[in-house]
């Protein structure tokens, strides 16, 4: 045991202040940029603390995982870890001893990126500060906390190997499905999972549900959500978080500013070629709210709703978010809707969009009733399609904002 | 008490001078720390739409503006009087949190005169020498000077309007007694309504001018050159006395905390009043602050230069507090702390119509038509007994029911006839206003009061003020022209409130009180130098509108901020080079 | 439910729920159809059960239908009653504020104001010195368990202090007859108990909620806080340094004051100054006036409130008489004023009227008595009569036109009067009116008619 980790010790001051010596500026910048497209920052970073330090709790529907600390810290961090270690952690979901990866941890999208690209961001973590911070035991029930079980899903769900470009394809549209599908790992929330959390690979990117949000649809072609996006309005919403039909929010707030705005507008632009030549399902026109429901939400909205979004739902251009044709709104889950309304939501500020534009909570404003009428009337008015809201909907993420809290 | 690592810049207060400061000297590299007495405040979490109209809460309850219980001012009309304490805010609302009063103004945003910036001797020149008593004096910077600070403010805040002298050439529609704009405002006018559009026809009836009030709400959505977003005016009827819930009124939160309180070099303190300025043992040089938090520790905050950003009272207040300079005595005339303390004169008509609904509801803080005719020395005051004047002017603001119900003449302050009364005109009235200059006088003054206190146990300040001869004879004059305006506007009749009998402390009037720490050419006639550089300190610089040796007859926003970015241009370029005094007495 | 972290008691309840459930249904709950849940929710209806019984019912069927059994329509069919209103985990100020004006003398509710307000336990409130409170700084000397720490005390406190204790000069605030007892921890306690069993809660003014089901749980909630000292004693105060970010906390906003139901006035008071609106804004042939817009009880409440206690004015002295350009100067705050000027009017109609108080007198005498009392021409010794009427005017046309949410303006009355669309926020659509009427229904802060769907 002692020589295992005087081993250790010494793998270590081999990987360590050798990779700081031999890696180049360059090397650390070309890693720091594939870091921000696989996004590593939002989830291994708590809410005020130390950058890749670690220690966020994820919410899933199996329990909660604390992410780890992946700075270079030797007791806590990913210190003792070689190059080896690292890309074996991306590309099969296992860690330094071995173990299993939970794969909340997206390896099933990781295991996409090639061997160089692996290499470049364990360089750029290697040249980071180091934190000392331990992380949290998993609260997973048994037998989810067995970590063996993971060998089972992986035989089901995960396929191993790196990103493989379609020679019919543009090279623009090859980037663009790489960095959908490898580093950007987009489906981690648009896409809806199965029981086992696995992705439903036949509702790719057609929007997913997670922490009490609805990410919505991003297929950009034929009945995609993104439909009556350009590829420009893309490409904006990416590198700004504002477009002229809405802002980032929360979520998807912090993927702009850790990831999609450091990344350059032509990998924003080869992601937008690729979402746009995603067609969806058509969708069946959805039952209309009873009259009755569309005059009180039509009441609510013009006295709470206009001063912003305007009368007609049109909204401001890259200011207040436009509803009639809101992809939010639209969505067959009115979980952001509702969620929104409650607590209100805020534009994530960028360098090129630095106002924190803001939507007052509601929450102790307006009824369940109040919330399910307006939703009703906001998703059902100016040619959106969303179903009917009910009181028992609102309370419900009501409730589950409550217990939260 | 604890002393707190230095830091290069405090500023004291932190409304549109301190967020001014913040951002244009973190721009140079400072360290820049703001101290703010009030709390946090922010659009959508203090003050939205969803509670943003409420007038009992906001105004009557006054959850806008500064705690009285901790701090107010004495006031008496004249030295004969003994002072006693507004127990409530009246007559004007200082603000308290971050953004300040910007959060609470109307957003009507002016450039003063070029002659109003040397009034002193530019009405000597014409008129011969001033009134016995009067203690008007030059500014010490000029409006050429300005220019480019008031055009810096104006994109800051996306002002809407219309030039009417644009680098010298008069242009139709605007404002053609303004001084020379190197450029057109950044927006367009305010949407008029039925009452702008009767003023502007009786004005023009009579021969005048008129022209859209500039306005700091929004006539659409804009980008200011930080990159900041300000959204389109709802016309919502709550704007001054109120935080406006859309982003769409210029304050510092809507125009420069966004990009400001990224800053790794910007550092805020809410719920901490500083108690004093430091100096050092020359008493020439101010080494810090001390402050308090809300839970009563005191901290001592170093720091190379020192910046007062508060309201014009407390910057006023907190110099005679720091023993800064003499305390202006009107029985010798010795001092200068305290001195120049000016107002603003208003007087008014109100319209009432029949059977024309104004809609007053449908408003804004500077939605209005103005005309400036009687302004500053745009006319020939010869043998009129006064010096200064006003612009004139129709804006609908609001009809918030408890403020704005207007009876005609005669009507009964209570019963059945005044409830007929109110009921009959609330939607049918709508009133032209003079907005008045205020001339300094010797007697008219601010110190620090004998008896009362504050709740540190400080002394309160002192105001001694009632309107002077000048006042008067200048508000006759006004009330004419207003009345002959408001008779030309189409209604049934009109109801004239003139300026008569004393200042009286109660009923609001307007948040615009300057003088005090007064800017001029020399030490013997000012308290700071042309740069807002105290002459007593010459690491300690005092913003606001008591740098003003007298009022004019405009809203002094767009000046205090032009003053603010003057200041700030002088420390980037002159002082930081060479640090101490800009101006050599 | 162990992953779910609920609680052995809520587990154990869960497990009663569906195993008394299914005894009804009289088969499994997997076989339940809709039919058997409106079945068994009449029957507990029928039984009397409480709100909060039957939403423990259905929160352990939700449970079952939605992720044992993953019948989520089923669920649907189990929503939540709407109860009246829902628990706050802790008190907010309009709660306190209800509580405290319901003490049952200026001692208690010091106690009760300095527990809320500074978060200290009850054995630090019961050893609480004169001494210990420093009114010039806002401090509490706390130096029981750490000698030398302090609490801040916010100015609303020390107003309350001053007010309730009949002092204006904050120099002077003390304790009146401290009693270091070692019953004051216990009566501390009491208090809580004794206020929430108080009668003079009415359902009216908790918002229609009985006694049972929010008393009971206010009570706890509050328990728990005196006993650990928990929580509360930073709400009012919040020093702090802000940098990098613009701070912003989804779900919360500054949410306005409301009207509770705490009284100041007496009967006899709340006569006097409920006749008195009526004439200042009198019900007549235009419309409804004070009386119907609930006036008096807008009052009554805002003077049982900060503003009556002048908790955001100045009160310290000495007190002038002053001119009337200095506006309000006397020694009491809004309430102590109304107190004393309703007495001063009383005894002067008493004696003019023959003993007859001003409610009892005729509309037309009442008219004759307010002209004077406007003029200043009333006989009311040390109480300035001007002041008063001017007071009492202002009140009044605020709680006339104030939002509804204060109590004022019901039915928004006010409004409806002069045309007054209320709490909107975007009249764009009607830039264009150019002197025509607009046709909008008012609406309060808290919605209208037209917000239901009907």
């Amino acid at each position: 045991m002692r020589s295992l980790i005087v081993l250790a010790g010494v793998l270590t001051i081999w990987a360590q202040p050798g990779a700081a010596q031999q890696n180049s500026h360059a090397q650390v910048e070309r890693g720091r940029y594939i870091t921000a497209t696989a996004n590593c920052q939002s989830c291994h970073t708590e809410a005020g603390g130390e950058a890749f330090a670690g220690g966020r709790a994820m919410e899933t529907p199996f329990g909660t995982i604390h992410t780890p600390n992946i700075t270079f810290d030797e007791a806590t961090g990913i210190g003792r870890w070689s190059k080896d270690d690292f890309h074996r952690a991306l590309h099969h979901g296992r860690s330094r001893d071995g173990s299993r990866l939970y794969p909340a941890f997206p390896y099933p999208h990781f295991t996409k990126m090639p061997r160089a690209d692996v290499d470049a961001v364990y360089d750029y973590l290697a040249s980071r500060p180091r934190v000392s911070k331990e992380r949290k035991e998993h609260e997973l029930p048994f037998p989810l906390s067995w970590r063996r079980m993971v060998g089972i899903w992986n035989m089901m769900f995960f396929e191993p190997g790196e990103f493989r470009a379609d020679p019919a394809r543009s090279p623009e549209w090859n980037r663009g499905a790489y960095l959908v599908e490898g580093p950007g790992h987009c489906a981690g929330c648009h896409t809806e999972k199965n029981l086992a959390g696995a992705d439903n690979k036949d509702r790719h990117l057609m929007g997913g549900q997670l922490e009490n949000w609805a990410a919505p649809n991003i297929r950009g072609g034929r009945n995609g959500g993104l439909e009556h996006w350009s590829a420009a309005e893309i490409v904006a919403f990416l590198k700004t978080g504002r477009n002229a039909h809405t802002g980032a929010l929360t979520r998807m707030g912090e993927v702009v500013n850790v990831s999609t705005e450091e990344m350059t507008e032509a990998d924003l632009g080869a992601i937008a070629t690729y979402l746009k030549s995603l067609d969806s399902e058509a969708r069946a026109p959805s039952s209309r709210p009873s009259e009755a429901v569309l005059k009180a939400g039509r009441a609510i909205y013009f006295d709470n709703c206009s001063a912003c979004h305007v009368s007609t739902g049109v909204g401001v251009p890259h200011v207040f978010a436009r509803l009639a044709g809101s992809n939010k709104l639209n969505d067959p889950d009115p979980t952001t809707v509702i969620r929104i309304i409650l607590e209100g939501a805020r534009a994530v500020p960028t360098a090129a969009r630095p106002s924190p534009l803001s939507m007052p909570a509601f929450g102790w404003k307006l009824t369940d009733d109040q919330i399910a009428s307006v939703a009703s009337y906001v998703r059902a008015s100016w040619g959106n399609n969303g179903a009917p809201v009910t009181a028992a909907q609102v309370e419900d993420v009501r409730s589950a904002l409550t217990a939260r809290r | 008490m604890k002393k707190l690592p230095a830091v290069d810049v405090v500023l004291v207060g932190f409304g549109w001078t301190g967020a001014i400061m913040a951002q244009e000297l973190t721009e140079a590299g400072l360290q820049v720390l703001a101290i703010e007495r009030g709390d946090w405040r922010d659009t959508p979490t203090h003050f939205p739409t969803t509670t943003a109209p409420d007038e009992l809460r906001w105004y009557w309850r006054k959850e806008m503006f500064q705690n009285n219980s901790r701090e107010t001012l004495t006031f008496r009309n004249n030295r004969g009087q003994t002072a006693l304490p507004m127990r409530r805010w009246g007559s004007f609302l200082p603000g308290e949190g971050v953004g300040g009063g910007g959060v609470h103004w109307n957003g009507q945003t002016w450039r003063f005169l070029p002659s109003d910036f040397v009034a002193a001797s530019h009405n000597t020149e014409r008129y011969g020498s001033l009134p016995e008593g009067m203690t008007v004096q030059d500014y010490g910077v000029t409006y050429d000077e300005l220019e480019p600070h008031f055009d810096r403010f104006e994109k800051l805040c996306g002002i809407g309007g219309k030039a009417g002298n644009l680098g010298g050439t008069i242009v139709a529609g605007g404002n053609p007694f303004e001084g020379p704009r190197s450029a057109e405002y950044p927006n367009p006018p305010m949407h008029m309504t039925f009452s702008q559009n009767q003023f502007a026809r009786s004005a023009r009836e009579l021969g005048l001018n008129p022209f859209p009030g500039p306005s700091a709400n929004m006539s659409r959505a804009y980008t200011n050159p930080l990159g900041v977003q300000l959204a389109p005016c709802s016309y919502c009827g709550f704007c001054e006395k109120y935080g406006c819930g859309n982003y769409s009124k210029a304050s510092a939160q809507t125009t420069i905390l966004p990009v400001l309180m990224r800053k790794p070099n910007f550092t805020l303190k809410v719920q901490n009043e500083v108690l004093s300025i430091q100096k050092d043992s020359t008493g020439r040089r101010a080494t810090g602050v001390i402050h308090v938090d809300i839970d009563g520790n005191e901290y001592e905050q170093p720091a190379d230069l020192v910046i007062l950003c508060a309201y014009q009272l407390s910057n006023t207040r907190l110099m005679m507090l720091s023993g800064i300079g003499e305390i202006y005595n009107p029985a010798t005339g010795e001092g200068l702390v305290g001195k120049n303390y000016c107002y603003q004169v208003m007087t008014s008509a109100q319209v009432f119509y029949d059977d024309k609904y104004t809609n007053g509801f449908v408003g804004a803080g500077a939605l209005g038509m103005c005309v400036d005719e009687y302004n500053g020395d745009n006319f020939d005051h010869s043998g009129l007994g006064f010096i200064g004047g006003g612009y004139l002017a129709n804006w609908t603001t609001n009809a918030r029911p408890i403020e704005t119900h207007r009876t005609p003449e005669g009507t009964p302050n209570w019963g059945s006839a005044w409830k007929k009364a109110v009921a009959d005109n609330f939607l049918k009235s709508t009133s032209v206003g003079a907005h008045g200059a205020s001339m300094a006088y010797a007697t008219n003054a601010l110190d620090l009061d004998p008896t009362y206190k504050d709740v540190y146990g400080r002394p309160l300040m002192r105001m001694t003020y009632d309107f002077t001869p000048n006042d008067r004879a200048m508000a006759a004059f006004m009330t004419e022209r207003v009345t002959a305006i408001a008779k030309g506007m189409g209604g049934r009749e009109i109801k004239i409130e003139d300026r008569s009998g004393p200042y009286d402390s109660m009923p609001y009037q307007t948040t615009h009180n300057t003088g005090g720490t007064i800017m001029g050419t020399t030490p013997a006639n000012s308290v700071v130098n042309r740069y807002l550089q105290s002459w007593d300190v010459p690491n300690l610089f005092v913003m606001g509108a008591g740098v003003f040796p007298q009022n004019a007859g405009y809203n002094p926003t767009g000046t205090v901020a032009a003053l603010a970015y003057w200041a700030a241009d002088a420390i980037r370029t002159q002082y930081l080079r060479a640090p101490g005094p800009l101006v050599q007495s | 439910m162990t992953i779910r972290r609920f609680g052995e008691h809520t587990q154990r309840d869960h497990v009663r729920q569906v195993r008394e459930v299914t005894a009804f249904f009289g088969l499994p709950p997997d076989r339940a159809e809709p039919e058997d849940l409106r079945r068994y929710r009449l029957h507990m209806a029928s039984l009397g059960a409480s709100y909060s019984r039957m939403n423990q019912v259905c929160t352990a069927l939700r449970l079952v239908f939605r992720v044992t059994l993953s019948r989520t329509g089923l669920r649907d069919r189990m929503a939540r009653i709407p109860t009246p209103d829902r628990l706050p985990v802790v008190l907010d100020t309009q709660e306190m504020a209800l509580l405290l004006a319901h003490a049952q003398s200026l001692k208690d509710r010091a106690a009760l104001s300095i527990a809320y307000g500074c978060g200290l336990r009850v054995s630090e409130i019961a050893n609480l010195k004169v001494a210990d409170i420093d009114g010039a700084r806002m401090l509490i000397r706390v130096e029981q368990d750490i000698p030398g720490q302090s609490v801040g005390l916010a100015e609303r406190r020390m107003g309350a202090f001053r007010f309730e204790f009949g002092i204006a000069n904050p120099s002077l605030t003390h304790l009146p007859s401290h009693d270091p007892d070692a019953g004051t921890r216990r009566q501390t306690r009491n208090v809580f108990w004794n206020d929430l069993r108080s009668p003079r809660i009415s359902p009216e003014m908790t918002g229609g909620l009985t006694m049972d089901s929010r008393g009971h749980k206010r009570r706890d909630v509050l328990f728990g806080l005196l006993v650990t000292g928990a929580g509360l004693g930073a709400l009012p105060l919040s020093a702090r340094t802000i940098s990098g970010t613009i701070p912003w906390t989804a779900g919360w906003t500054a949410t306005p004051y409301r009207f509770d139901g705490a009284r100041f006035f007496t009967a006899a008071e709340r006569r006097c100054i409920e006749a008195m609106v009526e004439r200042l804004i009198p019900s007549d042939e235009r419309g409804p006036g004070a009386r119907d817009a609930n006036v008096i009880g807008f009052i009554d409440n805002q003077l049982a409130g900060f503003y009556g206690r002048g908790e955001r004015w100045y009160m310290a002295g000495p007190f002038g008489e002053g001119t009337t350009e200095q506006g309000y100067q006397y020694h009491q705050p809004p309430a102590g004023l109304y107190r004393a000027g309703i007495a001063a009017l009383d005894r002067v109609c008493a004696a003019e009227f023959g003993g007859r108080s001003f409610a009892d007198l005729s509309a037309g005498q009442q008219d004759a008595v307010l002209a004077r009392l406007e003029k200043g021409d009333l006989a009311f010794g040390d109480v300035p009569a001007r002041a008063f009427f001017a007071l009492v005017l202002e009140n009044a046309i605020e709680g006339f036109f104030c939002d509804p949410v204060y109590g004022g303006n019901r039915d928004m009355v006010g409004w409806r009067l002069v045309g007054f669309p209320g709490a909107r926020y975007d009249y764009r659509d009607f830039l264009n009116h150019d002197g025509a009427p607009i046709a909008l229904e008012p609406v309060g802060l808290m919605g209208g008619p037209a917000w239901s769907p009907r």
